[in-house]
């Protein structure tokens, strides 16, 4: 199931390493979110390249170089020759790019404009006119084109990148060539072979695309004029499903390391068609993998080769393990459950919640709108909000009292302009470069997820066509009505809350409660559903009777004449269609049940490798009649810290977390039902859902 | 019967050590897990709540915990005595602070704070549990019985489970 490449060898991993080391990209000069991706995922002395692009005017590029440079980064603007009106222009832009945005690099290129706009056809006029060192710019980039140039011979190509590079020795500019993008290796690997042979020695970057689908990277290759390499791209991936799947450079990559000729080649240089956040994401999880404590790391943390039947320990309880999780998983790109809708129905009403180890504010706006950002502020890192819930017309932080609306907009900061002149912040503080983190947010019928990564698919897509289907069961679209809270601490890693509601097997023999009364029991009609990438699932079965059979001979803990005073707990009205009890895990937090009549979301909130939070919000529907209202909350005692029922699971998952903490050297056996996991199943004597779950867990977590 | 009329004509200080003598039994009962003395302590139609802070405070209905009548309290010591998976504990329970609000309806109003503490088998006794009873006693059969018990808890966290009564 699983399509990984073989492993890297050593001497591959380090000149990975030292590639991505020396990396840069590109954005366009007015893209406030690429920015804000940048300030947050990327680390601070990197170059950014600024595009030109044609609608681009070069005081903006100066000014988004500028906030680059405040940002901590190297800003590279384009100088592209054909959108200058002449040299009274290409003064002011170079002057006000030094003296503004402290540039001390640019990238000299033709530019895509015919005819030009000015006197300027081609970047080695740029060079000629003199004008760079005087403004203290002394390192330039230069185009290279490894693959055919659409319009351009290779011949004059290479005569052209000679004429640069004698005309830098001239002048004393440090020339380097930026390559083109490419999709495969050997046109790179074959034109680095063909300028060295020339005696071109300068410095090579080679551009890559950064992730991105298959179908955006082509629709940019044609556009760029890169025949050959989309070839590769429809070979690599032969089928409709990867064409529509999401391709990184890393084989490429691999390549070029693995190749002499790659040995020559100084760095990268990323364009991020599929988003900035996204290439950021995927290069700190390349760095972090292919770092030398990361190889340390895998040394002691390698998977039994048994695969997926096997749960290594030490992913319970290893603290190394737990910094990867929140950073893949939990600030990866996953929808984190964080509210119902009617517990925020009013404009300034708020709930503070978790993603993970973050704390999130959840706001709805004057428009209705729900906006969630992190509960820390962009000044000194403040909580801002301490309250569970409440309503607000703004977010004030309790220490220099920085204001942010709604949506977490900075508005206001004290003392901005100083006291009577003195002090104050710089005259170019910009709020809106000061905002509280924005995450992204979807709701569906009542219910809101976020999620701390852009690049996240649409809710829809991530939940898939089949567990979609069963949300939409209980979340038919009826106003939710908030029953109340329960909030347990289990001294246990999250991921045995998980595998304990993947794991249907274990109510027949644990919950002697609910297997007695027939609530859910192996010999009674089963169902389980997983999403195409185990990371959903559901798990249902319909009320069967008190009775003992030869199908439920091995359940040991069934009482037959168990019997209950008072029976209003169980008096269970038939609510939805085919089955009674349905059990949703949502990856990376959520548990929806529907037991019965009882409906809750379980929230999970980690709290380090040995415990979480599971916050149950038990609802019912606005308008449920009364009768309704009380069986929902008879029902409840099933559930929660005090339920018949889940006891049994934290008192279990606790001393499982104390087997395990103490073995990180052992693994737990998942071989019931099987060594895979199928999309869909008629029976509960299996562990798939817990075996498509590490899965998919090892795949995020690179284990 | 008659002596109803009694607890009604006590002084505050006689009926405090009346409330006294009935917190010591009820703990005692569950500090010793003499659970099945434990419905004894309420009249037939009672309510029996444990309810975080959170929920009370806001109105919201759901209990972590409810008994709707002694046959509810029962079906609980049979879950703790025979069908409840848990590790073995001992929970000793603390009150205080009692203070009598009055006679309504035939019912002594009272509210006291209590605390829980959990002894767990290899691990330090902690606190457990802390809020505050909202307590209506009935006089039943000559003898103080809650009609309605509520427990306050102040922690909006349950340190894991919640299996024995407050």
């Amino acid at each position: 199931m699983r399509n990984a490449a073989p492993a890297m060898t050593s001497t591959e991993r380090d000149r990975v390493a030292a590639l991505i080391r020396e990396c840069s990209i590109e954005i366009s000069p007015r893209d406030p979110a690429a920015e804000q991706a940048c300030r947050e995922l990327l680390p601070p002395g990197m170059s950014v390249y600024v595009n030109h692009g044609p609608r681009d005017t070069y005081q903006e590029i100066v000014a988004a170089a500028a906030r680059l440079r405040r940002a901590g980064f190297n800003p590279v603007p384009h100088l592209a020759a054909r959108y200058l009106t002449g040299v009274t222009q290409l003064n002011d832009f170079l002057a006000r790019a030094s003296g503004e945005a402290g540039v001390v690099q640019v990238l000299a290129i033709a530019g895509d404009v015919s005819p030009p706009v000015g006197p300027f056809a081609a970047s080695l006029q740029l060079m000629m006119s003199g004008l760079l060192p005087k403004h203290g710019i002394s390192r330039v980039g230069i185009a290279g084109y490894p693959e055919p140039h659409p319009s351009i011979a290779a011949a004059a190509l290479d005569e052209a990148l000679r004429a640069k590079l004698e005309l830098g020795r001239r002048t004393g500019l440090d020339i380097s060539i930026v390559t083109q993008f490419c999709f495969e290796a050997e046109p790179i690997l074959g034109w680095l072979r063909r300028i060295r042979a020339q005696g071109i020695d300068a410095d090579v970057h080679v551009g890559l695309a950064g992730p991105a689908s298959v179908s955006t990277l082509a629709k940019f290759a044609v556009r760029c004029g890169i025949g050959h390499s989309i070839r590769a791209l429809a070979r690599g991936h032969n089928s409709i499903a990867r064409l529509l799947a999401e391709v990184g450079p890393e084989r490429v990559m691999r390549s070029l390391a693995g190749a002499a000729e790659g040995a020559d080649i100084v760095g990268l240089h990323f364009f991020t068609f599929g988003g900035i956040a996204r290439t950021a994401a995927w290069l700190n999880a390349l760095k972090k993998s292919s770092g030398r404590g990361a190889k340390l790391m895998e040394e002691r943390h390698r998977w039994p080769k048994e695969g997926i039947t096997r749960i290594p320990y030490w992913v319970y309880s290893d603290p190394e393990i737990y910094a990867r999780e929140q950073e893949r998983i939990f600030c990866g790109p996953s929808w984190s459950y964080v509210a119902l809708e009617a517990e925020i129905p009013a404009a300034g009403d708020f709930l503070r919640t978790f993603i993970g180890d973050k704390s999130v504010i959840v706001l709805r706006d004057q428009d209705g709108a729900i906006n969630v950002v992190e509960n820390r502020c962009a000044h000194r890192g403040v909580q801002l909000c301490q309250k569970h819930l409440g309503r607000v017309n703004e977010l004030m932080c309790p220490y220099h009292q920085w204001t942010y609306d709604l949506s977490g907009n900075l508005i206001g900061v004290p003392f901005r302009h100083g006291i009577r002149k003195q002090g104050g912040m710089p005259v170019d503080f910009d709020l809106r470069e000061h905002g509280l983190r924005k995450l992204k947010v979807a709701r569906r019928h009542g219910v809101v997820f976020a999620s701390f990564a852009p690049e996240v698919e649409p809710l829809e897509d991530y939940l898939s066509p089949s567990v979609l289907e069963l949300f939409d069961r209980v979340f038919d679209g009826r106003e939710l009505r908030v029953l109340g809270y329960s909030r347990q601490l289990t001294p246990a890693n999250w991921k045995l809350m998980f595998e304990n509601i993947k794991d249907p097997y274990h109510a027949s023999l644990l919950h002697v409660f609910l297997l007695s009364f027939g609530l859910f029991r192996a010999d009674q009609p089963n169902r389980t559903v997983i999403d195409p990438k185990g990371r959903h699932a559901a798990g249902m079965t319909s009320r069967g009777e008190q009775k003992r059979t030869a199908d439920n001979a091995d359940m040991r803990s069934l009482i037959e004449d168990l019997r209950l005073k008072d029976p209003a707990l169980l008096d269970p009205v038939r609510e939805y269609p085919e089955y009674t009890v349905v059990l949703m895990t949502v990856w990376p937090n959520l548990i929806i049940q529907q037991q019965s009549n009882t409906l809750a979301m379980r929230q999970l909130v980690t709290k380090g490798p040995g415990a979480f939070e599971l916050a149950w919000t038990f609802f019912g529907y606005a308008n449920d009649d009364e009768a309704m209202t009380r069986r929902r909350l008879r029902q409840a005692n099933l559930m929660g810290p005090a339920g018949f029922v889940s006891i049994d699971d934290s008192e279990v998952m606790m001393l499982a977390q104390r087997g395990i903490a103490a073995a990180p050297e052992a693994a737990g056996v998942a071989e019931l039902g099987g060594y895979g996991w199928e999309q869909e199943d008629d029976h509960a004597v299996t562990e798939s859902l817990i075996r498509a779950f590490y899965d998919y867990y090892r795949q995020v977590m690179d284990l | 019967m008659g002596a109803a009329p009694a607890y009604r004509s006590m002084t505050p200080q006689q009926l405090r050590l009346e409330l006294e003598e009935l917190y010591a039994d009820y703990t005692g009962c569950l500090d010793e897990e003499r659970f099945e003395d434990w419905p004894g302590f309420f009249v037939e139609k009672c309510l029996y709540e444990i309810v975080p802070r959170e929920n009370f405070e806001r109105g919201l209905p759901l209990a972590t915990w409810l008994c709707e009548s002694k046959g509810y309290l029962e079906d609980r010591v049979v879950a703790i005595r025979k069908t409840s998976v848990y590790a073995p504990r001992t929970i000793r329970r603390m009150v205080s602070a009692i203070r009598i609000l009055g006679w309504k309806d035939e019912l002594l109003e009272a509210r006291a704070s209590y605390a829980a503490f959990e002894t767990l088998p290899d691990e330090l006794t902690r606190v457990f549990n802390v809020g505050q009873y909202h307590d209506r006693i009935a006089v039943d059969d000559g003898r103080l019985r809650f009609k309605e018990k509520i427990c306050v808890f102040d922690s909006l966290l349950v340190p894991n489970s919640l299996i024995y009564p407050l």
